[in-house]
């Protein structure tokens, strides 16, 4: 239940015949451990371009996909017995603003939609809707609104409802939170998180927040002008001197952190100390 | 006078009342920072205030002109307004040509137009990408366009709607310093947006909810107030609620909370 990507390079080909080169050989793994994966990088430094390789919607221009033991290369995808489907239901991608692809007239077929395309019969189908509308948290009350009625948190949650209802192995979520208030934002990375803990799926979600990063993720992918420079824990990436390289931010709980160690002149780090630890910190050394 | 003033100001769409008998009065050189949930009406106050959208009732004045059919292309010589999305927001085919797409519009004449090109380029640090196409510029990169073009026709407002929203963290820093730099040289600025951190440069932040003003103040006053930011569901920036608890627990003092706002404001 896992995607290996080994010595993967996409290229992309402009009308002039020109080249751009997305992403540039990169090794990856990911699936096994059930983890919250967050991938973060410039804008233009090849993240969409490497997610939309996890589930075949791009093929590599050299190197090899495996995605549940499938070979995807240049090779293998020209074989008429190459099948995409069953990849698919094994990893699912929310695109950025996956609320402009609704299309269905109600929300419960809207979401009954990938399933149904999986080959199942309508009633299993609507009954794996209603399964991943509940949750999303989207009641019955929902099941016959048109989708186009709705807020913008809850389109997204729609259409999230749509990858979920076919049961992948596998979310990816690219900027998932785009376009939320703070609010909206918390709610659906709480979402993701508490269907994670439990579903086990593994969820790679693609940010530029890196207090998103801090709340919510295990293991962090660091892409940098088309390249995989960092795989590997956040706490051991906020210490890296390249951070500003990558042109990362820290979060502002650990700039805070940093801040307040500064303020009252203490040698130890502060690392993942919450504010009422501040707090804490503060009475006892607070005076200025 | 205001420079732009509101006066209780309604605006219906067919499925939904956006902005409800809204008061409002913004002074010139003011930064003023509208905040508020999604849906609840921060686009559409922009858009009035432009004139792309008519209220079905109530007046908008500009600089005591008010906002008519007849007086809107005046008007809105007086308002450049960046959008969220960097990307739809260009027609020229260099960064040049898009700067001289609003002058031709002006009927500018050409060697002021050139000079203009020049000196806004220039604020904006894009001198040397004049020649460049605006889809190879990164995120940062095609704000600053956008904003030098809207700066090359000399508003005397410049809004920001949501504009560092889509931005990575250097994009968005980049914005954030062109915004600063207006400020500086007094432009009278409107920023919309649901990020508190820019909210916190403003010398007064408007908190809107279902189309109405729920609280206006300086950022002390309302960024520290947890009732307003939960109503209008926002969060407390980490600092400021550090700043909250200390003072709860009685353990404040003048000097940590200017010391922890200087600090919130470098977020």
């Amino acid at each position: 239940m896992a995607i290996r990507l080994d010595a993967v390079s996409h290229r992309y080909t402009s009308m002039d015949g020109s080249f751009f080169q997305a992403i540039t050989d990169i090794h990856l793994e990911l699936g096994q451990q059930k983890e919250m994966i967050a991938l973060v990088g410039e804008t233009g430094s090849g993240k969409s371009t490497l997610v939309q390789h996890f589930n075949a919607l791009l093929t590599p221009s050299s190197g090899t996909v495996e995605v549940m033991g499938i070979k995807i290369n240049q090779e293998t995808v020209k074989a008429k017995s190459f099948k995409k489907t069953p990849i698919r239901q094994h990893v699912g991608l929310v695109f950025q603003f996956p609320e402009y692809q609704l299309f269905e007239e109600t929300v419960l077929k809207d979401v009954s939609f990938g399933p149904k395309n999986l080959g199942l019969k309508e009633n299993e189908a609507i009954l794996k809707a209603k399964e991943a509308l509940f949750q999303v948290g989207l009641n019955e009350t929902y099941f016959e609104r048109s989708p186009f009625q709705l807020s913008g948190g809850e389109k997204k949650r729609v259409s999230i409802a749509g990858i979920l209802a076919m049961e992948p192995d596998i979310l990816i979520l690219d900027e998932p939170t785009s376009g939320l208030d703070p609010a909206g934002q918390k709610a659906l990375m709480d979402l993701f998180l508490s269907i994670h803990q439990k579903t086990k799926t593994t969820m790679v979600f693609i940010t530029h927040d890196m207090n998103v990063v801090y709340r919510y993720a295990k293991r962090i992918l660091v892409m940098h002008q088309s390249k995989l420079v960092y795989d590997g824990t956040p706490q051991e990436l906020y210490q890296m001197p390249e951070l500003r390289t990558w042109n990362l931010d820290l979060p502002d709980s650990l700039k805070l952190q940093t801040f307040i160690a500064q303020t009252l002149q203490l040698k130890e780090s502060l690392l993942e100390s919450s504010v009422d630890d501040l707090i804490t910190l503060i009475k006892e050394e607070g005076r200025l | 006078m205001p420079f732009i003033e509101l006066k209780n100001v309604s605006f219906k769409y067919p499925s939904k009342q956006a902005i409800e008998q809204l008061s409002l009065s913004i002074e010139k050189g003011e930064w003023v920072a509208v905040v508020g949930p999604n849906g609840s009406g921060k686009s559409t106050l922009a858009k009035l205030i432009i004139g792309l959208l008519t209220p079905q009732s109530g007046e908008i004045f500009v600089e005591g002109e008010k906002l008519t059919p007849e007086s809107v292309n005046e008007v809105r010589q007086k308002i450049g307004i960046i959008f969220q999305n960097p990307d739809n927001q260009f027609v020229g085919v260099t960064v040049r040509d898009d700067i001289a797409f609003g002058l031709e519009n002006l009927q500018v004449p050409y060697q002021e137009m050139l000079t203009r090109i020049d000196t806004y380029a220039a604020q904006m640090k894009m001198t040397e990408f004049l020649d460049k196409e605006p889809s190879n510029l990164s995120g940062g990169q095609k704000q600053r366009v956008a904003i030098a073009g809207a700066l090359a026709m000399q508003p005397e407002v410049m809004i920001f709607d949501e504009a560092t929203s889509m931005l990575d963290p250097k994009g968005r820093l980049e914005t954030l310093q062109a915004m600063r730099e207006l400020r500086a040289q007094k432009t009278t600025l409107l920023t919309i947006t649901h990020d508190l951190k820019e909210a916190l440069q403003a010398d007064r932040v408007v908190v809107l909810n279902e189309g109405q003003v729920l609280a206006t103040g300086t950022p002390r006053e309302i960024l520290t107030n947890i009732d307003i930011l939960t109503e209008a569901k926002l969060a407390l920036i980490e600092p400021l609620e550090l700043l909250n608890k200390m003072e709860e627990a009685g353990i404040s003092s003048q000097e940590w909370e200017a010391k922890l706002w200087q600090f919130a404001l470098t977020l």
